[in-house]
């Protein structure tokens, strides 16, 4: 179902400043039919890493994780994040991964969609219980703020668990 | 135990706490879960579509 991709090439890493909390982002891109897509992947302490992407067309949106493109391409576009994944896990085999579901934003119509149990949540949800089984990552979710994570089974997962949710409270709350 | 047969569930939601509004028992799917909880192995197991194949196990 997300078996199809587009070629990846990987365009960096930058350092963070703070690297007691956040180490550094990783940047990748990908190229559609249509447009050109980074994907941003934040990688924290206790190898946790945080995949997110966006179109260059609304590169300077303040809104750009939740614009659609209307492109219809979304299963290999969530593929393309799907192996990238993959990838960080041959390099890193302690790496977990989480994301929020962006809540669609609509630029014309300035209509936004609630924060809890976003379209993106159920459908990146559904790619990760399919590509990413229980015996090398403990899944959890939180559909009211559309949180996924895997956190990986060679740690104490409770405790990952336990510093992922003061991460994203600190992070990634929405008010 | 009811006449119709059914067991009654000992589990009660508080109608006094602040999971009410107006007095009002609210149904289980309307409580805020407000930390992201362990889903069961078995659960993800049972959510892959059949003959699908792990990318990771």
């Amino acid at each position: 179902m997300f078996e199809s991709f587009y070629p990846i090439h990987c365009s960096g890493f930058k350092k963070s400043l703070h690297v007691n909390q956040i180490k550094g982002i990783w940047y990748y891109s990908f190229r559609t039919e249509n447009y050109r897509y980074i994907v941003e992947v934040e990688f924290y302490v206790n190898d946790f890493y945080v995949v997110q992407y966006y179109t260059t067309k609304y590169k300077t949106h303040p809104k750009k994780f939740q614009i659609l493109t209307n492109e219809h391409k979304c299963r290999k576009i969530v593929g393309t994040c799907v192996q990238i994944m993959l990838g960080i896990w041959k390099k890193n085999p302690l790496a977990s991964f989480g994301f929020i579901g962006a809540n669609t934003y609509d630029p014309e119509t300035h209509l936004e969609e609630p924060v809890d149990n976003t379209q993106r949540w159920k459908i990146y949800k559904h790619a990760m219980e399919q590509n990413f089984g229980p015996e090398t990552f403990k899944h959890g979710a939180q559909s009211n703020n559309s949180r996924y994570v895997m956190l990986n089974k060679k740690k104490d997962v409770i405790e990952l668990n336990n510093e992922i949710n003061q991460l994203f409270e600190q992070n990634y709350d929405k008010p | 135990m009811a006449k119709t047969g059914f067991k009654l569930s000992a589990a009660r939601y508080s109608v006094s706490g602040g999971d009410t509004h107006h007095g009002r028992v609210i149904s289980p799917t309307q409580i805020k879960v407000t930390r992201i909880v362990l889903r069961r192995d078995e659960d993800v197991r049972n959510s892959q579509i059949k003959g699908y194949k792990y990318l990771l196990p």
